[in-house]
């Protein structure tokens, strides 16, 4: 049975003060109306015994009025209703009622005892005759008293009632109020608030149980704050590794159109000398045309490492961004490329086909473009990882690298998935690839926090699913699904 | 003097054939292109006679890489000159450059005027 702390001191306590009534109002009441019924059935006895004493001597000694004083004895008894001299004939046995006070009391040979009246038989013998003393006494003290007993009783029992309610309320008070804080405290706690305190100055086992709490619910903070900070600390480096890696990737990217940038305007320089010195007209016609031409591609190129740089710098910007509609396909393609020339810059012999899928005309999805290159960024990175480690093991000399990003619209929703030909996940880990912290990479090369960052930003960020299929030796595909 | 250029990079033949017009109109310089490591390899089997005295090749390409390239040149055409054309002039990728056998390492962005100096230098 479900029963809380509250009814079950109030189920003692109004248990104790039952007890005590059944106690106090029936059982010692009639004990004590038996030992007074007792008592008085004696007294009367000794009463009846003492007149029928006196009467005999009287009637022995022809003394009538002798007689007269023996009955006159019980006569002041206030209690006393008859007293009646029975003559019994010697031969028949027959009793006869010779005299009785008061005088016109309705006596028979046979009453006795009832509820209101107990009656006694002395037997006497004188010379004389032969007889008896009835004493008939009336139980009207006993009653009285009985019922003093009663309200005495009544009045204890609604004391001690009052006195077992105020225990309870104490007790409720001492006890259920403060485990109820403590269990409130304890919900919350649970639920996250770390801040709950409770009352601790009681000098008993709930205080310090309250007290008991208390620390622990401050050493649980503190051990929170250090995980959080440890945890953030991990985070920053995961993303400043990814940035290094980056880094590499973006100089390669950057010098490139840097490459065109300066030699065609060197170029355009020389040409247009060439200009002023020619006087020939189809010549000045032909080098205005590179010269336009010259400065389109300067043009593209510049604009192709601006657009390089703010990708860098939203990749190093934390993690405040808005969502902006970001077209998932250029996303996808620079990043591809800059995490292959990320592997690039830092393994040298590393090899691989990468292949772009792009379904043409994907709709701009409202998307934080910083947050989910880095998804982007992190399943290439484990992809050509996965590929490279491949090629590490395998001795075939058949196996060729190769990354596929494929994106596609379907249902509502955009597809991006990332497939490499690379080692693949075995089926052990395969549940464990998204949990924080987990990571098959030597010491040093994975926080293990790429793939469940990226879990987040899909599912928390962007409302999508992040999945995985692999087969061990064979491929591993991560799918992206983001609502359109 | 023939040279093959190879990088993945489209507008590296525009810069190129604007940057030796002069050379080329004199008949000094010819220069043939190729926009992969496969690419440039078929050219080279391909060529009757093949006069190709120097290859400027990029290291990152997608597919078979400059160094890929390198390695099967310095095999078969052993007397072929190569140069590594790369954006990461670091002291590792030069080195390795010069252990597969490179004749000479250009970085990104080009000078001209240093390349120049280089071919005719290499001749």
């Amino acid at each position: 049975m479900k029963l809380s702390l509250k009814s079950k001191i109030w189920i003692t306590m109004l248990s104790i003060v039952l007890m005590f009534a059944f106690f106090v109002l029936l059982y010692f009441p009639e004990q004590q109306q038996k030992a007074l019924l007792s008592n008085y059935n004696t007294e009367v006895q000794n009463l009846s015994n003492t007149v029928a004493l006196g009467v005999n001597i009287a009637l022995t000694e022809q003394n009538l009025e002798g007689v007269e004083t023996a009955m006159n004895y019980v006569k002041q008894n206030k209690e006393l209703i008859f007293v009646s001299i029975v003559q019994i004939e010697d031969s028949t046995k027959e009793k006869t009622i010779l005299q009785t006070v008061p005088e016109n009391y309705p006596v028979k040979v046979n009453t006795t005892s009832n509820d209101t009246m107990i009656v006694k038989v002395t037997p006497f013998i004188t010379p004389t005759m032969k007889g008896e003393i009835m004493l008939g006494m009336g139980t009207h003290k006993i009653v009285e008293s009985k019922k003093e007993i009663r309200n005495t009783s009544l009045m204890v029992c609604f004391i001690v009632l009052v006195i077992g309610i105020f225990i309870g309320f104490l007790l409720s008070k001492n006890i259920t109020v403060p485990v109820l804080a403590l269990r409130d405290a304890a919900l919350k706690v649970g639920e996250g608030d770390r801040t709950q305190q409770v009352s601790s100055r009681g000098q008993d086992e709930i205080g310090e149980l309250g007290r008991a709490f208390n620390k622990m619910v401050k050493a649980l903070s503190l051990a929170e704050s250090e995980r959080k900070a440890a945890q953030e600390q991990l985070i920053h480096s995961e993303k400043m590794a990814s940035l290094g890696q980056m880094t590499a990737g973006i100089a390669h990217e950057i010098k490139n159109p840097l490459n065109f940038v300066n030699n065609f305007s060197a170029l355009s320089v020389e040409l247009l000398e060439e200009l002023e010195e020619t006087t020939d007209a189809e010549e000045k016609l032909e080098i205005m045309e590179s010269l336009k031409s010259n400065l389109t591609k300067i043009t593209a190129h510049g604009k192709r490492a601006d657009s390089i740089v703010a990708t860098m710098l939203q990749h190093s910007r934390g993690t405040a961004g808005e969502k902006v509609p970001t077209d998932i396909n250029q996303l996808c393609s620079e990043y591809t490329d800059l995490s292959f020339h990320g592997i690039r810059a830092t393994s040298r012999e590393f090899n691989c086909t990468i292949t772009k899928d792009f379904e043409d005309n994907l709709p701009l999805i409202n998307a934080i473009p910083q947050d989910l290159s880095r998804v982007i960024l992190n399943l290439l990175n484990n992809g050509f990882y996965a590929v490279a480690d491949r090629v590490k093991k395998s001795e075939d000399p058949a196996y060729k690298p190769e990354v596929r990003v494929t994106t596609m619209k379907k249902d509502g929703s955009i597809f991006i998935h990332v497939r490499d030909n690379g080692s693949g996940i075995p089926k052990a880990i395969k549940d464990k690839i998204f949990e924080p912290f987990f990571t098959t990479k030597p010491t040093g090369e994975g926080t293990g926090l790429g793939l469940s960052l990226s879990y987040d930003i899909v599912a928390k960020q962007h409302q999508g699913m992040m999945s995985v299929q692999s087969e061990e030796g064979s491929y591993t595909e991560f799918t992206i699904q983001i609502p359109i | 003097m023939k040279l093959l250029v190879v990088d993945d990079e489209l507008d590296v033949k525009d810069m190129f054939l604007q940057r030796f017009r002069k050379e080329i109109k004199a008949g000094k310089i010819s220069l043939v292109f190729a926009h992969s490591g496969e690419e440039a390899i078929e050219l080279l089997s391909q060529m009757q006679p093949m006069d190709i005295v120097l290859i400027l090749s990029d290291i990152n390409m997608p597919g078979m890489t400059g160094f890929d390239l390198l390695k099967i040149v310095k095999e078969k055409l052993p007397e072929l000159k190569i140069f590594m054309v790369s954006a990461y002039g670091d002291a590792l990728n030069m080195n390795k450059a010069k252990e597969h056998g490179a004749d000479g390492f250009i970085e990104k962005p080009v000078n001209f005027q240093l390349l120049e100096e280089k071919i005719f230098s290499a001749q």
